[in-house]
């Protein structure tokens, strides 16, 4: 054999080489997302402990601002909603709040919450109003941690650094500021299942959810007639962006073969009773069109797009 | 018997015996015209043409990822209304399916694959590879594995490099990794079946290269798009069968599995390898037994 052969085709095999190595290398570990145009994951990310078994986010700047919800108009059924968030917090939704990450963690018998609120606050004054409603005042790891008492349990808020307000239980805020501040191992970044469920999120995607079910209590949130008619589901990831429309993909990971065949039958029945209820309403019709179901192994991927007029037909006008 | 007719048996049965101990084997054979094939077809004019084939790929890669870099390039835009996202896997499988399976692949099968022979008989050297103590079968058999090391070498690779060029735009690395595996099986088992058929091709028919370029061109696309049976009478059918296994399950698929929906009725995946394997293995022998048999008239 030629020499000149011979490092061709050593140059050839070094490439296939080095390449299956690297990309092995990232499959095992769950990631290379780096050098390129691919998504990063929040700096907040740090305060979520490693164990959640569910993880959302939304860009709430860029959907408060997106033509969808400017075509909404007056079908806001939130807005009663948001107007006590902000008398009660004294937070503006529509304008203070940049971003949200939310984390669910299953603890024993319940399930404990964090969300973390990135934006622009007047800490004073909210801990003033915090304050005048009842709140107590704790010091924790230097962070001040003002706790209120409700029906359901207590409710504590932090300013865990500028422009980060951080919602859930004591316990919980405890460990997320243990967490960040590097006294606990590992953050959700760690968890590898999460993480690897975020490989569904697209992107450009300006909202998502992710959710591991197995093991944890994350199921007892949906009512009993919508658990006892769904097949076992082991994982879930939903995203979306929100512009003119929303264009969404749910992705579920059915805990084996038959029972992803069973959730695609179940999904497409719905989406047949769906068309048979729109009758020729195009916008209904128009949607109807855009969903797509695909099913592999046991991993069911639903995406549509949804236009504006079709939550105005189903949601009434204030 | 008397003496000398004794010696001369048994001076015969010793040149026999000869022979048969300094005779290579088939795959030593194989083993041999491999090696000094291999040197001459990369070297060939038609390593130019396959340079080009597997790097316009990657030359466009490196071109799509730069306008993304500046943000030159939108990868979202508006499809009746609905908006639509390429994310760097869906651009991946594009590129897959679009550029090395329907075009790479089969091309350089062609070009390749008829010419094992065909340059032999063209160029008036065959005799001398027929005249050596190797049998014919052998020769072609070298020939091929030569043919699969060199284009595999050259279009496997150039595959990993549009992979870790295109995928990260929007991608994951690791969680896409899974689907280069495939694809490069994929395209390995293209090459090895397109390059059998236009092996025997190219050893049966008087104008391989046209017959080929036929096939792929015109009976392949008309095959797979014809309703009935006849699209089982293509090798594009079963292979790219397998491509929707192979793509990633990302929601922003969509509109990939929708430019594939002809194929979305596709066989099983076994289905698909068993007849390609058969693909393999009889083109394959028919080559090597039409070699072995036919009486080669070489053009004064």
């Amino acid at each position: 054999m030629k020499t000149g052969t011979r490092y061709v085709l050593l140059g050839g095999l070094a490439i296939l080489a080095v390449g299956l190595v690297a990309g092995g290398i990232a499959f095992l570990r769950g990631g290379l997302t780096a050098f390129g145009v691919a998504q990063s994951s929040p700096d907040e990310f740090r305060y979520v402990p490693a164990d959640a078994n569910l993880l959302a986010y939304a860009n709430v700047r860029d959907v408060m601002e997106s033509a969808f919800r400017d075509s909404l108009g007056g079908l806001e059924p939130g807005l009663d909603g948001q107007q006590e968030f902000h008398e009660s917090t004294g937070i503006d939704v529509e304008s203070d709040i940049d971003s949200v990450v939310a984390s669910l963690s299953s603890d024993g018998d319940s399930l404990s919450g964090l969300v973390l609120l990135m934006g622009r606050f007047d800490a004073g004054r909210l801990e003033q109003l915090a304050q005048q409603q009842g709140s107590e005042v704790e010091e924790y790891a230097g962070h001040r941690l003002l706790t209120r008492t409700l029906e359901n349990g207590d409710l504590s808020m932090s300013f865990v650094e500028p422009g980060v307000l951080a919602l859930g239980s004591p316990e919980m805020l405890h460990r997320a500021i243990d967490q960040a501040s590097g006294a606990t191992e590992g953050d959700v970044t760690a968890n590898d299942q999460l993480m690897g469920l975020m490989t569904h999120v697209r992107g450009t995607d300006n909202a998502w959810a992710v959710a591991q079910f197995a093991g944890s209590d994350i199921m007892t949130l949906l009512p009993d007639e919508v658990v006892s008619q769904m097949p076992p589901v082991s994982a879930m990831a939903i995203s979306g962006r929100f512009d003119q429309g929303v264009s969404a993909t749910l992705t579920v990971e059915a805990s084996d073969e038959q029972s992803g065949e069973d959730l695609q039958a179940v999904v497409q029945g719905f989406v047949a009773f769906a068309r048979l209820q729109a009758g020729s309403r195009p916008a209904w019709q128009g949607f109807l069109d855009s969903v797509q179901l695909l099913r592999t192994g046991n991993m069911v991927t639903l995406t549509f797009d949804m236009p504006p007029e079709v939550l105005q037909l189903a949601i009434p006008e204030r | 018997m008397n003496e000398g007719a004794q010696e001369s048996v048994d001076g015969q049965d010793a040149h026999a015996a000869r022979n048969r101990v300094g005779r290579p084997g088939f795959l030593t054979s194989s083993v041999r015209v491999f090696d000094f094939t291999l040197s001459e077809m990369l070297w060939s004019r038609r390593t130019i043409f396959m340079a080009l084939v597997a790097g316009g790929p990657v030359a466009l890669a490196l071109l799509l990822r730069a306008f993304a870099s500046f943000a030159w390039l939108d990868f979202e835009g508006r499809v009746d209304g609905s908006s639509l996202e390429v994310t760097g896997p869906a651009i991946f499988g594009l590129m897959i399916w679009a550029f090395y399976l329907r075009f790479t692949v089969p091309v350089l099968g062609v070009f390749y694959g008829t010419a094992l022979i065909a340059d032999e008989v063209e160029d008036k050297t065959l005799t001398y590879l027929f005249t050596r103590p190797i049998s014919r079968g052998a020769v072609l058999f070298g020939k091929y594995l030569a043919y699969l090391v060199c284009t595999n070498l050259v279009v496997l690779p150039s595959v990993v490099l549009v992979f870790f060029i295109v995928v990260p735009m929007s991608g994951n690395i690791g969680a896409s990794f899974p689907s280069l595996v495939v694809d490069l099986g994929l395209l390995g088992l293209g090459i090895a079946v397109y390059g059998s058929i236009f092996a025997l091709i190219g050893a049966w028919f008087k104008h391989p290269l046209l017959t080929g370029l036929v096939f792929v061109f015109g009976w392949e696309p008309i095959g797979t798009v014809v309703p009935g049976y006849m699209k089982n009478l293509t090798v594009a059918y079963y292979l790219q069968g397998l491509v929707p296994h192979a793509m990633p399950q990302d929601g922003s698929m969509g509109m990939v599995r929708t430019v594939l929906q002809a194929f979305q009725a596709a066989p099983s995946i076994s289905f698909n390898l068993f007849w390609l394997s058969v693909i393999l293995v009889v083109t394959l022998l028919g080559a090597t037994r039409i070699v072995a048999n036919k009486e080669y008239v070489l053009e004064q």
